[in-house]
């Protein structure tokens, strides 16, 4: 009995929280977040990481996420920034965790450990899908996710930035503005001309231009596109290439891709992931001459 | 080992002797005053008395058969001669009595029946029990001790007699038990006596055990009082255990026959990811192969189940070919209308059933291996059935886990199922291992339905009690996951039967069923989620 | 311009078809016996009972053709409304009764009850009963709904788990305790509104207000599936993650469709009892939801006016059937489920379609309309 009680007692003087909260504390406090799905920003959020106080021109922050599948670990100790307005390439062998990092950042899956924070805004552990959308981080998958029955103009009408409840979204009308964007946005991707046809009815290269139409209807501040120009022809790609030249500086640009003509086009900066963590980053010249990448790509091939 | 052998052989055999058509015994021998035969030819029950003194100290078999005929009702007066005879309902020979010869009769209206009243048949049940109690049957002594525990009369001397005579130590402590009884019950009783007898009692069964011990528990000497109080304690505690115990046993007997409806299912659904929603009639199809069986060979109850298991998974299983080639393959890839065709076919099945065999449900005979108990204590005894299907779960588990891990069959299940296109380009046919695993499934629930024709009426609708039940067990487990089918068939048979006497039968389903809605939340893909990168997608 | 969307050609046709064929029966039932065009009322209650099922089927095609949710269970809200329909009818009984306790339905005389309970109080009172007409249903749908669709069941799970409901439910109020009159349900009806529900006009009320129920519930339907929600409800069916991904609450439109079809379903319980004269625990038969499914699916989904064709033929067909030849019924169920998934998938209103020959755009729809 009285074992037990000078136990709480200390447990109780020794666990008063100092004023600045620490690293530890934060891990917990990540953690004690993510487990509650759904969770809007600004409850029991902790500060934002001191990178991101120091930092205020990083965008996205990604720092020691462990993800792990049944003993395999799919990401390690990853940590990425990623500053406001870039256009980042990611490329890595196949499964070097590319697309798990896309589904962290999304909300898809939880990580094992770790923090994500995208601005200083937004702890986007403790958020789930939607309300990470509602942020404004649109993705676009690897396979090309269109809404095949509807047309191609209401594919994007519904991707339209607003308020998505149900009562509100029975009462939508489209505004004179909201018209404009639309058609914006439909000569931005080339589909002027097949706007009243249905999605389904799309070459797979018209319905990644969609999608990516989709997520610039949301008005975004981040795009994660995941090979967005698989199965195109190379006019497609090159049009593609177009498209994101254009669209870089307007938002952060987070692009997973193989094709690294593509990549060459299109980034600045490059990331390598191997085996869930970061192998090398810089830009495209630099990255390949890099004897470790060079290994990995290569010892892959060997298997 | 060699015990639980004997204790299971024991009623097999047992019940194989009571089986046997009985031989008529003739009452020969039978020596009766005439004033006591006046007694039973008299037409006033109270006379009878006379009889039956005489016939309780006789200890022949003729006697014995007198008065179980006297019980039933069975012996009769000819109304011409006063002539005593016993004639056995739907018999056409009588046994004259106390001469014991046999004459052909069968008019019954020259007959006067003798009657006896309530309180003479229970004399005569308990003279005839006591006969019992030197039997040459170990089962049929211990089975008359029970009688005199329970409730009937017995005097010091004769259980004394008894006691020494009894080479059965299990039939010995019965008897001892019945002596202390006598002794709580002997208002003349010492304290030493007393405390003895307290203490054999502590260790009995019987509610009159408890009964007795209460008269008990005011008792002067504190001595007694404490160890009245003691025993009963232990009484109690025992009686809760044993109670503990059987809801334990009937919750995985539930859970077996759960198992058992939902491995079938495990496999096509869990496996192929095919919705069958005839899975239920595929299990009252095997259901009635078990009863179609025992129609082709009547009288032979243990032969036709037996031989009912592979039965009913070829007609199972050859059912569920028919299905797969000539509905669900057409369906691949569109769940929700396997769904409502399969439902469809479940339909046609069940009308079948109605318009071919009957709308009744038809009870299927148990075999006497089948039927009886298995006492493990005093307080604790197993039904024979759902032992049996609780061997019978786990062997057919055995045998789906090792056809799908270690056979080349289940290698190519599961090559297909993950990846049909590289698993043709490998050789496989797949179409064939697809109508191979279905049938499979299908076979299996054809076998759970001849367990289940060992519990429950086959009838048309028996399916339909399953189904929910099985698609609930393998969500329950983690689909695609046989382990995780075992394990939550047997979890979710236990929380019925544990929850069962707290709300009541119908709400122990609803909870669970609202407890499986709010599982899900936690963990949407069961018990044994498939990990990894495959599952992701 | 939403009217023109709302009310399109094949909608037009469809209302106007309705309206035209109700206000002919009505005046048809109303005509003295002895004229030569006079209905019966016992055909006029009958198609009152198939609209009944018309709006049933309605509701089921809403979730299940526009977003994918096959409900196995809709029987279940339809058996709520009209077991509260069926409590107020029982109301009005009174005095009436075999054992003419005036408080009292028989049912409760009968197992010695001395008081009402409190769920039954209030239902005397018409006005409130319709209330609980449209809240009952509408409430179990969004306490069954609300967990299900958040923790992201769906496809066969959630039909298996809606096909459980309505057995855990049919279990139910199949039990005496319950206070619903057990195996019998509530029956012996007297009148409504003191009008004797076995008058020609009431029957023919109770007609045309089953119709109006049905061309309202029609147009409310359209005016939902031609808004911006009607085109999340189609994106929700085909890529449920994608709309989440651009920001809908998924499980908040699946929760709203489902709750606003259970309460459709409720609203033709409540019409189906006062013309059958009877509800029992059959209702929530999950064989009697599985039935109101295949109409859809004989009429094709996805289009409301082919759930109630489909419903229309169904039923009729079942009146044929187990009056002629009752043991064939569940042979020809069995087989038209079959049949339709086999060789129909866009039912019957997709005929006209195929003739046409827009087979691709169909094709693609039943692949991936699932």
């Amino acid at each position: 009995m009285n074992g037990g009680n000078s136990q709480k007692t200390d447990a109780l003087s020794s666990g008063a929280i100092p004023g600045e909260i620490d690293d530890a504390a934060r891990a917990i406090l990540d953690e004690f977040n993510s487990r509650r799905r759904g969770m809007r920003p600004g409850r029991f959020i902790p500060a934002p990481p001191k990178a991101l106080r120091e930092k205020s021109d990083i965008a996205l922050y990604l720092e020691k996420i462990s993800v792990g599948f049944d003993g395999f670990k799919a990401l390690n100790n990853l940590t990425l920034y990623v500053d406001e307005g870039e256009l980042r390439c990611i490329i890595g062998p196949n499964g070097a965790g590319k697309t798990t990092m896309m589904d962290v950042i999304t909300g898809k899956t939880k990580p094992d450990r770790g923090s994500v924070w995208f601005t200083d805004e937004y702890n986007l552990l403790a958020m789930d899908e939607v309300s990470i959308a509602g942020a404004g981080i649109c993705r676009k998958f690897q396979k090309p996710s269109v809404f095949e029955e509807l047309t191609v103009l209401h594919n994007l009408e519904l991707s339209l930035k607003g308020e998505k409840s149900v009562w509100s979204t029975l009462r939508a009308r489209l505004s004179g503005e909201d018209e404009d964007f639309l058609e914006m946005v439909l000569e931005r991707i080339r589909l002027q001309e097949q706007h009243d046809l249905a999605a389904g009815k799309l070459s797979h290269g018209q319905k990644q231009w969609l999608e990516i139409g989709m997520l610039l209807m949301q008005k975004p501040r981040m795009l994660l596109l995941d090979e967005p120009a698989a199965g195109m022809s190379p006019g497609e790609i090159e049009r593609t290439v177009e498209l994101l030249r254009d669209l870089e500086g307007e938002q952060v640009i987070l692009l997973v891709e193989h094709d690294m003509a593509f990549v060459r086009a299109v980034a600045r900066k490059v990331t390598v992931l191997h085996q869930g963590s970061v192998l090398a980053e810089g830009d495209m010249d630099a990255v390949r001459d890099n004897p470790a990448v060079i290994e990995a790509y290569l010892g892959t091939e060997q298997c | 080992m060699r015990a639980l052998c004997r204790t299971l052989l024991l009623p097999c055999l047992l019940g194989l002797l009571l089986s046997l058509p009985q031989l008529p015994v003739r009452a020969e021998g039978l020596s009766l005053s005439p004033e006591a035969l006046d007694s039973l030819r008299s037409p006033k029950v109270a006379d009878r008395e006379r009889a039956l003194k005489e016939l309780g100290g006789d200890a022949s078999e003729a006697a014995a058969e007198l008065l179980e005929a006297l019980r039933a009702g069975d012996l009769y007066v000819r109304r011409d001669d006063s002539a005593l005879l016993i004639l056995c309902a739907g018999a056409n020979e009588a046994t004259l009595v106390p001469q014991g010869e046999s004459l052909p009769f069968s008019d019954k209206s020259l007959l006067r029946k003798v009657g006896i009243s309530n309180s003479q048949r229970n004399a005569i049940a308990s003279l005839l029990n006591r006969r019992l109690l030197r039997h040459a049957d170990a089962d049929i002594r211990r089975g008359a001790i029970e009688g005199l525990l329970n409730d009937e009369p017995a005097d010091r001397e004769m259980l004394l007699s008894l006691s020494a005579g009894e080479g059965d130590a299990r039939i010995r402590s019965r008897i001892e038990q019945a002596l202390a009884l006598l002794c709580v019950r002997d208002a003349g009783a010492s304290s030493d006596e007393l405390l003895r007898a307290v203490a054999v009692l502590s260790d009995a069964s019987p509610p009159q055990a408890a009964r007795a011990l209460e008269t008990l528990k005011g008792h002067a000497d504190p001595r007694v009082a404490a160890a009245v109080g003691k025993a009963l304690y232990h009484l109690r505690v025992t009686a809760e255990r044993a109670a503990m115990l059987e809801t334990l046993f009937f919750g995985l007997s539930l859970g077996s026959v759960l198992v058992l409806t939902s491995i079938g299912l495990a496999v096509t659904f869990g496996v192929m990811g095919v919705i069958n929603m005839a899975h239920g009639e595929l299990v009252m199809l095997g259901a009635y192969t078990a009863w179609g069986m025992q129609q082709l060979l009547p009288g032979r109850p243990g032969i036709a189940l037996l031989l009912a298991v592979p039965a009913a998974f070829v007609v199972a299983g050859g059912a569920g070919v028919l299905l797969e080639r000539g509905v669900i393959r057409h369906l691949y890839g569109r769940p929700l209308e396997t769904l409502l065709a399969t439902f469809g076919v479940s339909l046609i099945l069940q009308q079948a059933v109605r318009t071919l065999i009957s709308p009744m449900n038809r009870a299927v005979e148990s075999p006497a291996f089948m039927s009886g108990m298995l006492h493990i204590t005093e307080n604790f005894s197993l039904t024979c059935n759902r032992v049996y299907i609780l061997c019978f779960c786990l062997g057919v588990f055995a045998l789906i886990y090792a056809t799908m891990h270690k056979t080349r069959l289940g290698l190519e299940v599961r090559a297909v199922t993950q990846n049909r296109p590289i698993a043709r380009a490998m050789g496989i046919d797949a179409s064939l291992v697809d109508t191979l695993t279905f049938a499979l499934g299908s076979g299996v629930a054809g076998m759970a339905g001849v367990a289940l024709s060992q519990l429950t009426n086959v009838g048309p609708n028996l399916g339909q009690s399953y189904i929910v039940d099985s698609f609930m067990v393998v969500v329950f487990g983690g689909v695609g996951n046989l382990r995780g089918t075992l394990c939550g068939g047997l979890i979710l048979g236990l929380a019925d039967k544990l929850l069962e006497p707290v709300s009541g039968a119908m709400l122990a389903k609803i909870i669970l069923l609202a407890g499986l809605i709010l599982f899900m939340q936690a963990k949407p893909r069961g018990l044994f989620p498939e990990r990894g990168r495959a599952a992701e997608n | 311009m939403l009217r023109e969307r709302v009310l399109n050609r094949s909608t037009t046709v469809f209302i106007g078809c309705l309206a035209a064929a109700a206000s002919a029966v009505a005046v048809c039932g109303l005509l003295p016996a002895g004229s030569p065009l006079h209905l019966d009322t016992y055909i006029v209650g009958l198609l009152g009972k198939y609209l009944c099922f018309a709006l049933l089927a309605l509701s089921i095609d809403l979730v299940w053709g526009y977003l994918g949710i096959l409900s196995l269970g809709h029987g279940a809200f339809f058996g709520l409304g009209a077991y509260v329909m069926g409590m107020h009818l029982m109301r009005e009984i009174g005095g009436r009764g075999v054992y003419g306790n005036p408080s009292l339905p028989d049912f409760m005389v009968f197992l010695n009850w001395k008081t009402l309970p409190w769920y039954w109080q209030g239902s005397d009172n018409l006005l409130f009963v319709c209330l609980l007409v449209f809240l009952v249903p509408g409430l179990v749908a969004f306490i069954f709904g609300r967990p299900a669709f958040r923790s992201r069941v769906s496809g066969v799970y959630l039909s298996i788990i809606t096909q459980a409901m309505t057995f855990a439910l049919m279990l139910a109020f199949f039990r005496n305790e319950m206070g619903f009159g057990g195996n019998n349900g509530l029956t012996d009806f007297k009148s409504l509104l003191g009008v004797s529900l076995q008058s020609e006009y009431m029957v023919t009320a109770l007609f045309c207000a089953s119709a109006l129920a049905l061309g309202l519930a029609f147009v409310l339907c359209r005016v939902v599936v031609v808004s911006r929600l009607g085109r999340v409800f189609v994106a929700v069916r085909d890529a449920e993650s994608r709309a989440r991904f651009i920001g809908y609450r998924v499980e908040n439109v699946k929760l709203a469709a489902f709750v606003f079809s259970a309460v459709l379903a409720g609203l033709a319980g409540a019409l189906y009892v006062p013309q059958v004269g009877i509800v029992n625990p059959g209702v929530f038969a999950p064989l009697f939801s599985v039935e109101m499914v295949v109409c859809v699916a004989l009429g094709g989904r996805g289009r409301l006016y082919g759930a109630v064709i489909g419903a229309l033929v169904v039923n009729f067909a079942k009146t044929r059937f187990t009056t002629v030849l009752p043991d064939v019924w569940l042979f020809f169920l069995g087989a038209l489920f079959v049949l339709v998934t086999l060789f129909l998938p866009d039912g019957l209103a997709g005929i006209p379609a195929r003739l046409r020959g827009r087979l691709p755009a169909l094709r693609a729809k039943s692949g991936v309309g699932m």
